[in-house]
Parts: C-alpha cells; sequence; structure tokens
C-alpha cells in the first residue's frame, strides 16, 4: 500500500487564546476528491492554513508526499506540489488575468520554465470564459469569472494537491453548475484535490470521501456515498433540520 | 490589567516621578530638560492620536507647534498681551490650522497626506525666517517677559508644575477620546472608512476632530515652551523636529495610551546621554533607533502589551450560542418604527454608468414596508451597484431614490444611514483590529444625545449615555450569540461570525431598510436556518430587509418578493414562486440547482 499524499496525524492550531483546531487526523489519497465539511468556526480553514503552512501547527505532523512539511512556510509548500485556492478568491486585483495566471507559475520561473504557455493555454480551454478576459484587470471580472481565475492560477503551480477552500462562496447557482465539474474533470485527470465547502449537498456529490468536522475535531468520516445519507449529516447539513431555535425553548 | 487600571497606576506612578524628581532638588538644567521633556510629550500624545486612532500620518506637527510658540511670544512682546490670553491665541491658531490640514484628507491619505503636511511644515519655517517685520527672521523673537498669572510671575519652579498640570490633562484627555464613541469613530475610520460611513459616521468630520485636537495639544505647548525659554525662532520647528515626533510616537508604540510618553522621555535622554560622542552621535543615535525597532516591532509599550497578552493567556474554546436569541429584548433597542402607509423604497428608472459599461439599467423596484424583498442574479447582474447607489456609496447617474417617500438619491451615504438605511458588505467589512464589542458600539455612534466637550469632562449626560449604549450593545452580541467572543479582536472570528457581528453593528441605527448583501454566503444549511429566523424576527419589529442572496433555498422561503437582475436590468419582479418557474430565470441564474452535478461532468463545455 502506498502511502497517502497528504497524511495528518493530531493536529492542532491555536491563535493566542483560541485553539481552533483540537487533534485533527486527516488523509488524501494520490488521485483521491476529499472534502471538508462543518460549521463555522469548526476549524476548517484554520487546518487548511496549516497544511498550507500558513500558520505553524501547536502540534501534531503534516506529511506531504512523504516528508513532514514541519512547519515549512507557504512559498516552500507551493513549490513542492501544494497549490491553494484561497477563501475569498484572492486574485491580483489589479494585475491582468494572464498576469495573474503567469504569477501562479512563480515557484517554475526558476526552473528552466518549460511548458508554462501550454499550461496557460490548458487553463483557458477549461475556462473559455478567461481568454476573453485576458488582458482585462482582474479586478473587474465577476465572482465567478474570480473564482476560475483563482483555480487556473493555482493549476500554474502544477500541483499535486489542489486545496480549495469555499469554491461555491457568493456564487450563482448556475455557475456552480459550472465549477463543480471543473473540479471533478481535473480529479478524473488525475490531480489530488482537497475541498472545503459550505454547500454539503455538492460536496458530497463530487468527493469521494467526506470529513465531517466539529469543534476542532472530525467528528465522522467515511465515503461521501454513504455520508450523504447519514442521519447527523442530513440534519445539521443537508436540511433536514429545523433551526437551532426550535430546540432551545 | 484593563486600560482603566493601566490608565490609573500610569497616572500615579507619573505623580509620584514628578513630586520625587522636584524633591531632589534638581540643578536647573536638569530641570530644563525635563520641562522641554514633558512639552514634547503632549505633541507626541496630540499626535499618538491622530496615528494612531485616527490613522493619519502628520510630518508637519513642528509647524502646528511653532505657530502656537510664534502667537504667544509675538502676543507677549509686541502687543504685551499677558500670559494667559497670549496662550489661548496660540492655541486658537493652531486649532484653526488644524482644520485647515485636515482638509486634504478629503482627497489624499497615507503618504500622500505626509507629504501634504510636509510642505505645510517647510512654507511655515520659510515664512518665519523671511517675514522678519513679525517673526525677527532668523534671530527670532528674543527677551519675551516671563508669563504672569493672577500677580504671580511664572518662574522656573512653579512653571515646572504648570507644564506638569499640562501634561497631566493631556494624558487624561488621551484616555476620556480613545475609550469615547470619538476614539471608536477615529479607529473605524481609519480600518473600514465604508463600514464608517454606512454606520452614519461623517469621517471628514471625524478626520478633522483628531487633527483639531492633536493641533490644539502641539498649539498649547508650543505657547508653554515660549514662557519657558523667553526667545523663540525657527530653529526648534523644522521639519527634523516633525520628524523627531514622528519617531516618538512610533518608537513608543502608536495607538498605546503610554507609548508617546515613553517614546519622548526615551529619545529626550537618548539625546542628552549621546552628547558625549561629539561627531557619533547622530551614528549612535540610528544605529540605538535600529535595534529597538529591530526588536520591538510595535514599538517599546505596543510590543510590551503584545507580549503580555500572549503570555498571559490561557488556551480556551469558546462555543457561539445560536441566534436570534429571543430573550434579548429587540424591541428597547430598535425602537418601534411606525410602518408607514407608502413604499418604504421606490426607485426610479435607476441607472448607473462607470464610462461605456452600465451597470444598473432603468432599475425600478418598489419594496414595501415589514417585507424581505429579494434580489438575485448572475455575478456581476448589478445587485451589489443597486446596493451602493441605495445607500448612497455610489451617486446614481440617472434616475431616482425615494426612502420613505422622499427623494434621497445622491445624498451623502453617512447621511442616509441615521435616516435608517443600515446595511452590510458582501465580503464583511468589519473593523479587525477592534473588539467584537467595540464593532457594535461604533455602530451607535449617531445614538448619543451628549456632545463631545461633555464627553471630555466626563458630564454626567456622556456617562449615562455610555452606561446606556454599552448595555444595549452587549445585548445585540447576546442577540446574535456572540456574546461571549465580545472582548476577541473581531478579525480572529470565523467568518460566519463576522457576517453575525456585522448585522448586530448594523441594528444600532435603528434601521427601517436593512441591505443584506449575501449574508448566507460561507454559512452552512443550520447556520442558513438561524439566519432565516432571525429576518423573520427582524421583520416583525418594523425592519425592511433587501436581501442580495445566491442561496436559492433561503431566498424561496424568506423572501416576500423577488427581482431578478441580468446585465444591470430587471428581467423578472414578483413572488418567489412566479419567479422560480420564469424560463428566462432559469436560464440566466437557477441552471440545474446542482442535481446530477457528476453526470454533467463532461470536458467540452463551450
Amino acid at each position: 500500500m502506498t502511502a497517502p499524499l497528504l497524511a495528518i496525524v493530531d493536529l492542532r492550531v491555536a491563535y493566542g487564546r483560541i485553539e481552533a483546531v483540537r487533534g485533527l487526523d486527516l488523509e488524501v489519497g494520490t488521485g483521491e476528491f476529499v472534502g471538508i465539511i462543518g460549521a463555522n468556526g469548526a476549524g476548517k480553514t484554520s487546518t487548511l492554513r496549516a497544511i498550507a503552512g500558513v500558520v505553524a501547527p501547536a502540534g501534531g505532523t503534516i506529511n506531504f508526499d512523504g516528508r513532514s512539511t514541519g512547519g515549512q512556510p507557504s512559498h516552500v509548500m507551493v513549490a513542492r506540489g501544494l497549490a491553494m485556492v484561497p477563501e475569498g478568491r484572492q486574485v491580483f486585483a489589479d494585475q491582468t488575468v494572464h498576469d495573474n495566471l503567469l504569477l501562479g507559475a512563480y515557484v517554475r520561473m526558476g526552473r528552466g520554465a518549460t511548458g508554462i504557455t501550454e499550461d496557460v493555454e490548458r487553463v483557458l480551454s477549461l475556462f473559455p470564459q478567461l481568454a476573453e478576459r485576458l488582458t482585462q484587470q482582474a479586478g473587474s471580472l465577476s465572482g465567478g469569472e474570480q473564482q476560475m481565475l483563482a483555480i487556473g492560477r493555482g493549476l500554474l503551480s502544477r500541483p499535486k494537491l489542489l486545496v480549495v477552500d469555499e469554491l461555491s462562496l457568493g456564487l450563482a447557482p448556475k455557475m456552480l453548475d459550472l465549477l463543480f465539474p471543473v473540479l471533478l474533470d481535473l480529479n478524473r485527470q488525475g490531480l489530488s484535490i482537497l475541498l472545503v465547502e459550505q454547500m454539503a449537498s455538492y460536496a458530497l456529490q463530487v468527493t469521494h470521501r467526506t470529513y465531517v468536522m466539529e469543534h476542532g475535531r472530525i467528528l465522522l468520516h467515511g465515503p461521501s456515498a454513504i455520508l450523504a445519507h447519514d442521519a447527523r449529516v442530513l440534519d445539521s447539513y443537508l436540511g433536514r433540520r429545523a433551526a437551532t431555535n426550535g430546540s432551545r425553548a | 490589567m484593563t486600560p482603566r487600571r493601566q490608565f490609573v497606576s500610569a497616572l500615579a506612578l507619573g505623580l509620584v516621578f514628578l513630586v520625587v524628581f522636584r524633591m531632589l532638588e534638581p540643578t536647573n538644567y536638569q530641570l530644563g530638560v525635563l520641562m522641554r521633556c514633558l512639552i514634547l510629550m503632549i505633541v507626541a500624545i496630540g499626535l499618538n492620536i491622530l496615528i494612531g486612532h485616527a490613522g493619519l500620518v502628520s510630518l508637519g506637527q513642528a509647524a502646528l507647534y511653532g505657530l502656537g510658540s510664534y502667537v504667544a511670544a509675538w502676543l507677549a512682546l509686541k502687543a504685551e498681551v499677558s500670559f494667559l490670553p497670549a496662550v489661548g491665541a496660540g492655541v486658537a491658531v493652531a486649532a484653526l490650522f488644524g482644520v485647515a490640514l485636515a482638509y486634504p484628507t478629503v482627497r489624499v491619505r497615507g503618504v500622500y497626506l505626509a507629504v501634504i503636511t510636509i510642505a505645510f511644515g517647510l512654507v511655515f519655517q520659510n515664512i518665519l525666517v523671511e517675514w522678519v517685520t513679525v517673526t525677527g527672521g532668523s534671530q527670532g523673537l528674543i527677551g519675551i517677559p516671563r508669563g504672569q498669572v493672577f500677580g504671580v510671575t511664572l518662574a522656573r519652579p512653579i512653571y515646572f508644575w504648570v507644564i506638569a498640570g499640562c501634561l497631566i490633562t493631556a494624558f487624561v484627555v488621551q484616555y476620556t477620546i480613545i475609550h469615547s464613541r470619538y476614539g471608536r469613530a477615529m479607529r473605524a475610520t481609519a480600518q473600514s472608512e465604508n463600514a464608517a460611513r454606512a454606520l452614519g459616521i461623517n469621517v471628514t468630520n471625524i478626520r478633522m476632530l483628531a487633527f483639531v485636537v492633536s493641533a490644539v495639544l502641539a498649539g498649547l505647548v508650543g505657547a508653554l515652551y515660549t514662557f519657558l525659554n523667553l526667545f523663540v525662532n525657527y530653529e526648534s520647528f523644522t521639519f527634523f523636529h516633525s520628524f523627531g515626533f514622528l519617531l516618538m510616537v512610533i518608537l513608543g508604540g502608536t495607538g498605546t495610551l503610554l507609548g508617546p510618553v515613553v517614546g519622548t522621555a526615551t529619545l529626550t535622554y537618548v539625546v542628552e546621554l549621546l552628547q558625549n560622542l561629539r561627531e557619533w552621535q547622530i551614528f549612535a543615535y540610528g544605529v540605538l533607533l535600529l535595534l529597538i525597532m529591530f526588536a520591538m516591532p510595535r514599538g517599546v509599550v505596543g510590543t510590551i502589551e503584545h507580549l503580555a497578552g500572549r503570555f498571559g493567556a490561557r488556551s480556551v474554546q469558546r462555543q457561539p450560542r445560536a441566534w436570534p436569541n429571543p430573550d434579548v429584548p429587540l424591541g428597547e433597542i430598535l425602537g418601534s418604527p411606525a410602518l408607514a402607509g407608502g413604499m418604504t423604497l421606490e426607485t426610479r428608472d435607476l441607472t448607473l454608468r462607470f464610462g461605456g459599461l452600465t451597470a444598473v439599467d432603468a432599475v425600478s423596484v418598489s419594496v414595501r414596508p415589514g417585507t424581505v424583498h429579494a434580489l438575485i442574479g448572475p455575478n456581476g447582474a448589478g445587485k451589489s451597484s443597486l446596493l451602493n447607489v441605495i445607500s448612497g456609496f455610489y451617486t446614481p447617474t440617472a434616475g431616482e431614490v425615494m426612502f420613505e417617500g422622499a427623494a434621497v438619491g445622491g445624498l451623502a451615504s453617512h447621511a442616509l444611514a441615521r435616516r435608517g438605511i443600515a446595511r452590510t458588505f458582501q465580503n464583511t467589512e468589519l473593523f479587525g483590529r477592534m473588539t467584537a464589542l467595540e464593532n457594535v458600539l461604533v455602530g451607535f455612534h449617531g445614538r448619543y444625545r451628549s456632545t463631545f466637550l461633555e464627553t471630555l469632562f466626563r458630564l454626567p449626560r456622556a456617562v449615562r449615555d455610555e452606561r446606556r449604549v454599552l448595555g444595549q450593545a452587549r445585548a445585540l452580541l447576546d442577540f446574535v450569540g456572540l456574546a461571549e467572543y465580545a472582548d476577541e479582536q473581531a478579525s480572529n472570528l470565523p467568518f460566519g461570525h463576522q457576517r453575525r457581528l456585522e448585522i448586530a453593528r448594523a441594528l444600532p441605527l435603528r434601521p427601517k431598510l436593512l441591505l443584506l448583501d449575501e449574508p448566507a454566503a460561507g454559512l452552512t444549511h443550520g447556520e442558513i436556518e438561524d439566519l432565516k429566523a432571525s429576518l423573520r424576527l427582524l421583520t416583525q419589529h418594523g425592519v425592511t430587509i433587501i436581501l442580495v442572496e445566491h442561496h436559492v433555498e433561503m431566498v424561496m422561503t424568506v423572501s416576500d418578493h423577488v427581482t431578478v437582475l441580468d446585465y444591470g436590468e430587471v428581467i423578472a419582479s414578483g413572488r418567489a414562486a412566479e419567479v422560480q418557474g420564469d424560463a428566462r430565470v432559469v436560464e440566466a441564474y437557477f441552471g440545474t440547482g446542482g442535481k446530477d452535478l457528476a453526470a454533467t461532468g463532461a470536458v467540452g463545455r463551450s
């Protein structure tokens, strides 16, 4: 059995007094599409920040591609093959779409820089809408187009693992119809993906396995197709639940 | 240590130091150095309010200081005006120029503002040198008589206590302003101007206030300096001195209570100590600054506070409560706006163009009071632009906005906020470096009855106001289930809690119309159920809501009316069920609604 691409054991993340992640175990196998769902404050984004090297873990180990990340900073993690599509897109608003894509390939520039043009072409064939806007400033794009750009920018580092934080945030339903299948296609072509998503109904359809986070820990995990019928998931994340006040009296 | 205890202990320590210093019978020289140091501390305190709280960097503070000094000197020397009126005139003139310096902040900030203040300082310095008949040219004004108050001559031993008294007053003023609605409004304006305006804060006035406070303090001690030194010339008020004031504030720690005092003391006495080094003095000064700032990047006091905060903290895990909390008496805070007979909001052929792009194209919507009116449409359809026009952030190119029957198109956003149009922002615009409680307190800015002077002198009405508002702000945090997070810095809250906090912050405006820009984005299903319940509760309290949202299920269950925009135009409008079946809307917006994603996953979409 080959080692998983990403293996997290007993991860802890704390900001000053607040402990956001309290002992989390998680794995992403090579070629796998894994989702994390959970309420706000459950620690999902903090987990991703620790994986990407944005915050140093307060405890536990993260192994990526056979080696410990040991709190390596994010630029090192990108070079090692981990690309992040951050929450809220974070495109470089006053640079052009094309420059945003090229910046995604920044870590490759020093290594002969072959194939960047081809990779840009590949992204543009994935998102034809971006091709029409290549010379526009990224800030002038609609929310959906910015999300396409953020994904494209991530792909240009030729990642082994693509980490996507809140794909659906602020996007119209029709845009989701377009973006989720793209992730599915990328995964089918061999890319490993870790997706944090609030729209559980979408996430459970496209991922192989799903972790449910609560209060900084994994509450349950398993194949997405099975979790989609789990009573707890149905109640809390798929809308068979009354407002919390209903049970508060 | 709470800020109040920190303040009281600093004040007590300072007093003890001053008394002990006097009892040790210092030499005339030592006394002179300390008196100059106390004077500079007052300038630094004023500049700290400006930089650390209002976020405005001034490199012309020495000119305001010099204005106070020269005005007092000229009056005392040439017009034989006595001490108190001469000082008063110095303060008044400096304050006037403070207003003038604040004016550019309407257009420029940051380094650009710094350049303008540098220019002001250079012009002032040049006038001092060249307008010989008034200023005495480069020689300055010599032979100023000692000040006299009620027949008492202000010789050094007495004058020491005059200056010390002014410093203590300035220190108290700083504390009072920082912890009043004005200090909060300054920090809010500095951290997110848009959010401050949306909460009814006139940001121009607040910036002007910060400039005037700093100018009054600078002018006051400028005049005091005149009667200490008994001669003035331009060499005390150069750009280098302005720069020195900035260093004092930064070295001490911007925005901290004690920073300006510590920074000034450090720099003053370092210079004294380094005088033995002769030609290597500036070198040593520079190296020392480098070392201190590298070791203490937030300034001396700022870094100590930061470390104390980290080491003193225990690990805690807090759980937000569910919301809305039905036990909170919302009616007391919101008032009970009587539902007007007509429409709450009407737009007529409202149009907004940016250059060649039409973001909002002849949109007419009518929003009935006490309803939830949803605006939906594809990304880039003009929904947020429409919200920005209604809330006064954009001026419409054509058309009219009617709020409760009155035309309000083109009014400033803070004026609209005070009339009762509140809003939240798509990407949340909290005041990140303020606590959750402070964020809500800023929302109450327009609900105080007391004036600035009442606040400054802690008159009963100001104290009552503050107590009432504090109670209501805590109640609002409780309403959104974040009571336990009251003292947490807003930027540390998870995204979903930030959204709740933003709604809590808008409610003190007693909104008749609440504009919510994607409040459900980033929330899980259960959290959205809470949000829906909250919106219903708010409408029951007479709040009319315009909801921009992509979460279809939420829009369809909570809205009384749905308007669909595409390319800036209304393509459908009606009750939820009517709009949901509209073929154009399905085509432009809904798509499949996330059904059978896996099946549609074939490559080759065009």
